[in-house]
C-alpha cells in the first residue's frame, strides 16, 4: 500500500476514526489497533514477509527481556550477540548475499577460474533495512544499560512496525518513540491540522516533483549516450530532485500521518539542499540514519576523539556503511567513498561544525557567499548523486564523461519517448522554480505549510491548500513507488 | 476533535464537489463512441437482429481478426456473428455473454486464446459495460477498482480536455495505417470480423510473444459448467484451438501438448482440431501472435469451414 494510493487514501481515514472513537477509552486498545492496522498495512506489499517483521520482532523482544534478567556479563553478551547476529545475518541473506557471491565469483575470474556460484532468487522484503534497524538501536541500547527492556509485547510491536514509518523511516529510537507509545494520547487539533498540512506538501513533493522528475532522469539515465552533456547534466539535477522529492516527501507524509495519532517522528529531512557544506548537508539529509550512524557507529569507534587518522577512519568508515546499506551495488559504496572524499577537508580543517544554524535565518534573501557556497555544495552532491543513480561504475564514469564533453554549454534536451523529438519540459522546470521558492520561505519551519495559518488569511490558505490538490491530482496517477522502499 | 472533523468533512465536501464538476464539465469532450471495445454495442445489435438459429464465434482477439464470417456464412448457409473483441475481457465474461445471447438452435464455436485467463482485465471490462450496460452482469463488480478507474478516468478527461487528438478518434479516415484507426469501433464488419487491418501496413514485428507456462487450466470446469447450461438450452457448443505463429508453436509446443492433453481428458465440449491445424508461418501475422493479416485470415477461414463443415 503505497501513501499516494487511493487504497492508503481510504485506509487511512478508516484507521484514524477507529482509534479516536472505538479506541480512545483505552490505550491498550488503541495500541492493539495500531498493531493490526501496522501489520495489515505491510502484508499489502507481501503477506509472506509479515512472518520476518513478526520473527525480528519476537527476537528483539524476547532477547531484550533476557539481556535485561541476565545475571552475568557473559550471559548477557550471549543474548545481545545472538541478536545482532540473526538481525544482521537476515540482512546479509535477503540483502547481500547475491552482491557477495557474484562479487566473489567475479573476483575469482580475473585469476582465470571460472565458478558457478549459487544466488537466491527471491525479493528484498519491503522495510527490512528500516526494521532491523529499529531493532538494532533497541538492543545495544539495552546492552549499554541505556534503556530498560520493554515487558509489553504490543507497544514494543508497535515500536518496531507502526505503519507510517514501517516500510522507510525515519529510523526511530526506542528512547524517541516507546515513550509516546506508551503515555495516553490525547487530540491535538493543531497538532492535527499540521499533520494534515504535512502529509499534503508530502504528497506534493513525491507526485509533483519525484514523479516528474522520475520521467526525465529515467530517460536520460538510461540512453546516457543519446544525450549531450548539458541534458546529462540536467538528467543529474532531474535525479537530485526526484530523490529529494521522493524520499523527503516519503517523509512528510509519515510524519504527518503520526501526527493524527498523536505521535511525533524524528524529523528526517532538514532542506539539505540550502546547505553551505557538506557536514551541513549531512545533518540535513536523512538526519534519522546519519544521527543513527554517529550514536551506534562512529562513537563507538572513537568518534572524532583520538588522533587524525582515527577521524579519518571512521569517517570513511561510517560514509561506505552507509553507501553499503543503500544497496549490494558498488555504486552505493562508490557514493559513500566520494562524500567521504568530500568531508576530508573539512573535516581536518576543523570547519565540520561551522553552519549549525538556517542559512540567512531572519532574512529573505542569502549572501552572495550563501549563494556559492550552497551552490557548491548542491554541485557536489548532484555529482555523488550520479553515482547513486548509475546501473554500474562504468555507467556512471560513461555518465560523467558525457557531461564534460564539449557541448556542455549547448541547450539542453529530453528526447521525447512518443515522437523522438527534442523537448525541453518548460513545465517541469517552472514547478521545480517554484518549489525552491516554497522551500526556502519555509526553511525555518519543519516543512513549508507548517504554521501557514500565522501567515496566510483562511481563503488564501484554503486557495493554496486546493491548488496543491489539484497539482497533485492532475500530476498523478502513475503510483511510483518510493526509491526507498528497496533499501 | 469535532472541530477538525467539521474542517475536514468540509473542506472533503468541497473538493468531491470540484471533482465533479470537473467530471461533468470534462466527460462530454471525450470521444468514446468510436472505442474498440464500443464494439460490443453493435455486435449485440447484429445477434437481436437475427431471429433464426445461428452460428456464434466466441474466443479472444484471434477469432476477430483471424476468421472471415461472410465466407462461412456464404459456405455453410447459416447467418454467422463474430462476437469476440478482445481476449483481455477473460473468460469469464466471454461465457457469461454467450449465456445472455445464445438462444435455442445456436451453434458456439469457442476458440479462446492459450491459457486464457479466466477473470481478465478489470479495467477493460469496466471500460466495456460503461458502453453497453448489460456487460456490468457478465463478470464480478468491484467498488474499489471502480473508484479508482474513476478517478483516472477524470484526470485523462482533464488532461485532453482541449486537446485534438480526440477528432482522429472520430475520423479515422484519416490515417488508416493509425493504432486509433486499427483498434477502432469502426474496425467491424457487419459480421462482427475486425477487417481494419487487412489493407493496413503490417508493424515491422509481431508483439505478445511468450514463454507459456503450463499449468492446469481453470477454463476447462468454467467452460464445461456453461455447457451443462447451453445443453439445457438447446445450444451447441463446440471447442477449437487458436491460431498461432511457427515460431511461437516450437517454442509452447511442451505447455500445449500439455493442454491438449487435459482438455482431451475433461473437456466436456466436443473438440474440433488440433493445435497444429491453426499453425502459420510468422510472416502471415499482422502485429500480435494472434492476430493474422490478409492471407493467414483466409487460410484459416478456408481451414476453419473444412473442420465445421462436416457438422452440417
Amino acid at each position: 500500500m503505497l501513501f499516494n494510493s487511493i487504497n492508503f487514501a481510504l485506509f487511512l481515514p478508516l484507521v484514524f476514526i477507529l482509534y479516536w472513537f472505538s479506541t480512545n477509552k483505552s490505550l491498550k486498545f488503541q495500541n492493539v489497533l495500531l498493531l493490526i492496522s501496522s501489520y495489515f498495512f505491510y502484508a499489502c506489499w507481501d503477506w509472506r514477509f509479515l512472518f520476518l517483521l513478526v520473527f525480528s520482532t519476537v527476537l528483539d523482544y524476547y532477547t531484550g527481556l533476557k539481556m535485561s534478567e541476565a545475571q552475568s556479563l557473559k550471559s548477557k553478551k550471549f543474548w545481545f550477540w545472538l541478536s545482532i547476529s540473526v538481525n544482521l545475518g537476515f540482512l546479509g541473506v535477503f540483502k547481500y548475499y547475491n552482491f557477495f557471491a557474484e562479487s566473489f565469483a567475479e573476483a575469482i575470474s580475473n585469476f582465470g577460474l571460472n565458478i558457478n556460484v549459487w544466488t537466491l532468487n527471491i525479493i528484498l522484503p519491503v522495510g527490512i533495512s528500516f526494521y532491523t534497524f529499529h531493532g538494532l538501536s533497541y538492543v545495544i541500547d539495552i546492552y549499554k544499560d541505556r534503556i530498560k527492556a520493554e515487558k509489553n509485547f504490543v507497544d514494543y510491536s508497535v515500536f518496531v512496525s507502526f505503519f507510517p514509518l514501517l516500510v522507510a523511516g525515519p529510523i526511530e529510537r526506542a528512547t524517541h518513540l516507546l515513550p509516546q507509545i506508551q503515555k495516553k494520547r490525547t487530540f491535538d487539533y493543531e497538532k492535527a491540522v499540521e499533520g494534515m498540512r504535512q502529509i499534503l506538501w508530502g504528497l506534493f513533493k513525491k507526485v509533483v516533483i519525484a514523479d516528474q522528475c522520475a520521467q526525465y532522469s529515467n530517460l536520460i539515465f538510461n540512453n546516457t549516450s543519446d544525450y549531450s552533456g548539458s541534458s546529462l547534466f540536467l538528467g543529474a539535477i532531474f535525479f537530485a530532485f526526484q530523490i529529494y522529492g521522493d524520499f523527503s516527501g516519503y517523509s512528510d507524509i509519515a510524519l504527518g500521518t503520526a501526527k493524527l495519532f498523536g505521535i511525533e517522528l524524528l524529523r528526517n529531512f532538514a532542506y539539505p539542499y540550502f546547505s553551505r557544506d557538506i557536514a551541513e548537508f549531512w545533518r540535513r539529509w536523512h538526519i534519522s540514519l546519519s544521527s543513527w550512524f554517529r550514536d551506534y557507529l562512529y562513537i563507538p569507534l572513537g568518534g572524532s576523539k583520538g588522533g587524525t587518522f582515527i577521524k579519518i577512519r571512521n569517517t570513511f568508515i561510517i560514509f561506505i556503511v552507509s553507501g553499503f546499506w543503500h544497496g549490494a551495488n558498488w555504486t552505493f559504496i562508490a557514493w559513500g567513498l566520494l562524500n567521504a572524499l568530500y568531508f576530508l577537508p573539512i573535516l581536518l580543517t576543523k570547519n565540520n561544525r561551522n553552519n549549525l544554524d538556517t542559512v540567512a535565518e531572519g532574512k529573505i534573501l542569502p549572501s552572495l557567499k550563501e549563494i556559492v557556497l550552497m551552490l557548491i555544495t548542491f554541485g557536489l552532491t548532484v555529482f555523488a548523486w550520479i553515482f547513486f543513480r548509475s546501473e554500474s561504475l562504468s555507467h556512471a564514469f560513461q555518465f560523467i564523461s558525457g557531461i564534460f564533453s564539449k557541448d556542455l554549454f549547448s541547450m539542453p534536451y529530453i528526447i521525447a519517448e512518443n515522437s523522438g523529438n527534442h523537448i525541453l519540459p518548460k513545465t517541469l522546470l517552472l514547478i521545480i522554480f517554484i518549489f525552491i521558492i516554497f522551500e526556502w520561505l519555509g526553511r525555518e519551519k519543519q516543512f513549508p505549510l507548517s504554521e501557514i495559518d500565522k501567515k496566510l488569511s483562511s481563503p488564501f490558505r484554503y486557495g493554496l491548500y486546493y491548488i496543491l490538490v489539484f497539482v497533485i491530482f492532475w500530476f498523478g496517477g502513475s503510483q511510483e513507488q518510493f526509491i526507498y522502499f528497496q533499501f | 476533535m469535532r472541530k477538525f472533523l467539521i474542517k475536514s468533512v468540509c473542506f472533503f465536501i468541497v473538493l468531491i464537489l470540484f471533482y465533479f464538476i470537473t467530471y461533468k464539465v470534462t466527460y462530454n469532450k471525450i470521444a468514446v463512441k468510436n472505442d474498440f471495445m464500443a464494439a460490443i454495442i453493435d455486435k449485440h445489435k447484429i445477434v437481436s437482429d437475427i431471429k433464426q438459429p445461428k452460428i456464434i464465434l466466441a474466443g479472444g482477439s484471434n477469432i476477430a481478426f483471424g476468421i472471415d464470417s461472410k465466407l462461412i456464412e456464404k459456405r455453410i448457409g447459416k447467418r454467422v456473428v463474430n462476437l469476440s473483441i478482445h481476449a483481455g475481457l477473460g473468460l469469464e465474461f466471454i461465457l457469461n455473454e454467450l449465456k445472455d445471447i445464445a438462444q435455442k438452435g445456436d451453434i458456439i464455436f469457442l476458440s479462446p486464446e492459450y491459457f486464457l485467463s479466466i477473470e481478465g482485465n478489470y479495467k477493460l471490462k469496466k471500460l466495456t459495460s460503461s458502453y453497453y450496460k448489460n456487460a456490468n452482469n457478465y463478470f464480478t463488480n468491484n467498488i474499489f477498482e471502480d473508484l479508482k478507474i474513476h478517478i483516472e478516468k477524470t484526470r485523462a478527461n482533464l488532461h485532453e480536455w482541449d486537446v485534438k487528438d480526440n477528432t482522429q478518434m472520430d475520423n479515422p479516415e484519416l490515417d488508416k495505417n493509425s493504432i486509433k484507426s486499427i483498434y477502432s469501433r469502426n474496425a467491424f464488419n457487419l459480421n462482427g470480423d475486425v477487417i481494419s487491418h487487412l489493407e493496413a501496413k503490417k508493424p515491422k514485428e509481431i508483439n505478445d510473444r511468450e514463454k507459456l507456462k503450463y499449468e492446469y487450466w481453470e477454463g476447462i470446469e468454467l467452460i464445461n459448467e456453461f455447457n451443462d447450461i447451453a445443453e439445457k438450452k438447446g445450444i451447441k457448443v463446440y471447442f477449437l484451438f487458436p491460431n498461432y505463429p511457427n515460431s511461437e508453436f516450437q517454442r509452447n509446443k511442451i505447455a500445449i501438448q500439455k493442454l491438449e492433453i487435459d482438455l482431451k481428458r475433461d473437456l466436456k465440449v466436443r473438440i474440433l482440431n488440433k493445435p497444429s491445424d491453426f499453425v502459420y508461418n510468422d510472416t502471415l501475422f499482422y502485429d500480435t501472435v494472434y492476430h493474422l493479416d490478409k492471407t493467414g485470415r483466409i487460410m484459416r477461414t478456408e481451414k476453419f469451414i473444412e473442420i465445421i463443415k462436416k457438422l452440417f
